[in-house]
Order: structure tokens, then sequence, then C-alpha cells
């Protein structure tokens, strides 16, 4: 799970990284700017994955189990 | 009349204990005579106001789980029942818990934890919140509307809540706080954050989040603890030890839906600049296109036109070409008609033969007496030379 918040972090950090560089560069080759551009889609892609409008999920702990520990 | 029973001393005390054992009760008083021992405390508490005096005994083990600095003066309230110490006969009150009561009680023992474990560095310890928060272990209690403010306001993550159920309020509160967080941090729940949760309350209610115990297991927690405790005047000490503190439970949620947001407000941000700078380099290579396009195609229009031009030329030439010739061959007829002997006949020249019939062209070619045969318009005529004279033309 840390692991996957590592990779979110790392996912936006690379995003953040694409749009520098389109925005850093003032003669784009096409077939770069092209495979970034699908990069970059793939990464929204993924991290809007990760804000799906998802329920909370709610649990009580059961004393019970935690007494007899 | 049936005999009396008789006792012996220890049995009368204990069938005397059996009795006072179910008198649990709660007596509330001013602590006096207060000794601290390793084998427990010792105390008497009395009225304001009116003469009598408890004395009361606290075990050791339970005087650690306090989590309270008593002293003389102090206003407590304690639990427990009483009974008679057989060794000493000595009628006292155990007490199986306590509480500090009263607003000058509870001020001063807040001030002075304050300043203690100020000194010691608990309030020192400000880890960041996780990004992302994801698992979140709540302590608090089930029943009231704490637990339901918290979850209204958390945004819809899909995170894991973890609820401890426990007393915020009364004696039992600080056990509860404590094996909460204590649960947690053994817990194999990969908490992300640890939140503890009451609403506002007064110094007396709240001094459970007052109380050292609690303080120190904060300060242990191996995962990031936010208190979110309601509060007027003073900040809970817990709220002090914790790594983030809010003033209510609601704002407690509303920092783990900030841990989202460098992807919740960022992600549509991001979107929108990539989309931008690939846009960018599109126009641009469109651009690039267009004026590319434009420059082929001029040049083919040029090519067309030179190549039409070519075309029309050389149609001209022929044209030139057959019209100089049609008039080259009028010409030439026209001077051959000119140069037609009939013609020349006709316009009174004549043309000589001698006898063998050669064409007499110099004087040199006849001699006098000489047959000749001329040529004229309409006819021939056989004549005889006389005389032949040169003449230079």
């Amino acid at each position: 799970m840390a692991k996957e918040k590592k990779k979110i972090s790392n996912s936006l950090k690379k995003l953040e990284e694409i749009v520098s560089w389109f925005e850093d560069q003032d003669e784009v080759d096409v077939e770069e700017g092209l495979s970034k551009m699908k990069e970059g889609a793939e990464l929204i892609k993924e991290l809007k994955g990760k804000l799906t409008d998802a329920e909370n999920e709610f649990e009580e702990i059961k004393k019970e189990l935690l007494d007899t520990e | 009349m049936q005999e009396a029973r008789i006792f012996s001393v220890s049995d009368f005390l204990d069938y005397l204990n059996d009795f006072l054992v179910e008198e649990h009760a709660v007596v509330a008083g001013e602590i006096s005579d207060l000794s601290i021992h390793p084998s427990g405390v010792y105390f008497s508490l009395k009225d304001e106001e009116e003469e009598g005096l408890l004395q009361c005994y606290l075990n050791p083990y339970a005087y650690r789980q306090l989590g309270v600095e008593l002293e003389n003066g102090a206003k407590v309230k304690v639990e427990g029942w009483p009974e008679i110490y057989k060794p000493r006969g000595k009628f006292s009150f155990k007490v199986q818990s306590l509480e500090l009561s009263g607003e000058g009680t509870l001020r001063k023992a807040y001030e002075a934890l304050k300043k203690k474990l100020e000194s010691e560095g608990l309030f020192d310890q400000k880890r960041p919140l996780p990004q992302f928060i994801e698992r979140i272990g709540v302590i608090t209690s089930r029943t009231g509307a704490v637990i339901a403010d918290f979850r209204n306001n958390l945004e819809s993550l899909g995170c894991k809540l973890y609820l401890f159920d426990t007393r915020v309020e009364g004696a039992k509160a600080v056990d509860g706080l404590v094996q909460g967080l204590e649960y947690f941090n053994s817990s194999s729940l990969h908490l992300d954050v640890i939140v503890m949760i009451r609403g506002g309350g007064s110094l007396e209610e709240l001094q459970a989040f007052n109380n050292e115990r609690v303080a120190r297991a904060l300060f242990a927690s191996k995962i990031p603890t936010i208190c979110g405790i309601g509060h007027d005047r003073d900040v809970p000490i817990a709220s002090l030890v914790a790594d983030q503190q809010t003033s209510t439970p609601s704002i407690a949620a509303t920092l783990v839906n900030a841990s989202w947001s460098p992807l919740r407000a960022d992600l549509p941000l991001l979107s929108a600049r990539l989309l931008h700078g690939y846009e960018g380099v599109l126009a641009a290579k469109r651009d690039m296109l267009q004026k590319a396009q434009s420059v082929f195609t001029g040049a083919l229009t040029h090519m067309f036109r030179s190549y039409r031009e070519g075309a029309s030329r050389l149609v001209r030439a022929a044209e030139d070409a057959i019209m100089r010739t049609r008039r080259r061959i009028e010409e030439s007829a026209r001077y051959l008609a000119a140069a037609s002997p009939e013609r020349n006949l006709r316009l009174g020249y004549s043309i000589i033969f001698d006898e063998s019939g050669r064409v007499v062209k110099e004087v040199g070619h006849v001699r006098k007496g000489a047959r000749i045969k001329a040529r004229v318009g309409t006819g021939s005529l056989q004549a005889i030379v006389e005389t032949t004279q040169t003449e230079s033309i």
C-alpha cells in the first residue's frame, strides 16, 4: 500500500515532467511529442483511476476479539 | 430465641467486607494527607464545608493507569467501594478510578502537565501526514454525532475507516483512548493515519484529553496522528502532542481530503497543460505543413504554366515553320512561273539552236554560213548566219 502511494506520487511527478517538457521546448519533434503525449495520457488514465468516486468503507473494531487477545 | 452467631475477628471482617463490596460508589472531595508509596497511594478525602473524613487507598497499578498527578488540595471524584483493612481494622475506601474535578484543580493540572510535557519535547513531533490517505483508524465514541460528522465531511475517496469505540468522557475514557492508540499501532491494518476526535466540552469533560498517559501514547504512536477535539479556551494537551490538530472533528476530515489534493486539483490542470502543450506542437507543425503545401502548390503551378507556355511556343514555332515553308513554295512557284521559257518567248525573247540542236549561248558557237533554227513566241524559223560579231556585255 505504501508502494501504491509511492507509485501515485511517482506517476504524478512523471506527468509533471512531461508537461514541463512540452512547455520548455521551443522546437518539438512531432514523433517525440506524440510518444510523450501517449505516455502522459496513460499516466492521466492511471491516476484518474485512483480518483474514482468510491464510497468510503466503515468498519468497527470488534472489541470482543481484542479482549481475548 | 436463637443463639447469636459467633464470629472470629477475621471472619467478622470478611463478613462485613462481603457487604461493603456491594456498596459501589462515587465520592467527591478534596485530597489531604497524601502519601505515595511503592505499596500504593494513601490519602484522605474531605468536604470543603462540612466535617468528615474518608481514608482512601489506591493500588499502585491503578495509580499508574491514572495519568494524573495528585496533590493535597486537589478536588477529585473517586469511584470504588469501602472496605475494612483487616490487619489494622481500618475502614477505608478502595479507589478503582479517580478523576480530577472542579475548574481550579483541572486548570492547575492542565498547566502543570502542559509545562512538563513541553519541556520534554512532546509537542515538537510534527510529522507530515502521508499523501493519499486511504486507511484511517478512528478513535472516538460510536454514539454521538462526532463520528457521523467526520464521515460526512470525508469525501468519497474509497477510504477504509476503522472505528475503535471508546468512552471519551469519564474515568474510563483514558484507558479506552490509550488502548485504541496501542491497538492501531500494533494491528496489521497498515493505517496511514490515526484520528482521535471528540466534540467540544468543558475542561472537566475533556480531561481524558489532558491526561499524561493519553499524551504519551499519542507521542509514542508510530502512525501519524490527527486530533480533532472541540475546545473553548485551552487547546487539549492531546491536540498539542498530535502531529496535526484541528478544532473540530469535521475539519479533521478535511485534512484527509487535502491529502488527495495533489491528485484531485492538479490532475485536471496537468491534463489541460499537457493537451495545450501537445496542441501547440501540432499547431506549429500544421503551420509548417501549410507553408510547405503552399510552396509545393506554387512550384507545381509554375511548372504547369511553363509547360503550357512551352507547348504553345512549340505549336507557334511549328505553325511559323509551316507558314514560312508555304510562303517559300509560293515564292518559288512565282519565280518558276517568271522563269518559264514559253513566257519569255511570248515576251519577244528567242532561243537559237545550232544544226545539231544545241542551244547557242555564245557567238563563238556558230560560224558564218551555219544553219541555225530560232525559236520564237508562236513557232520557229530557219536562218543562215551572215556575220558574227562579238560584243562585250
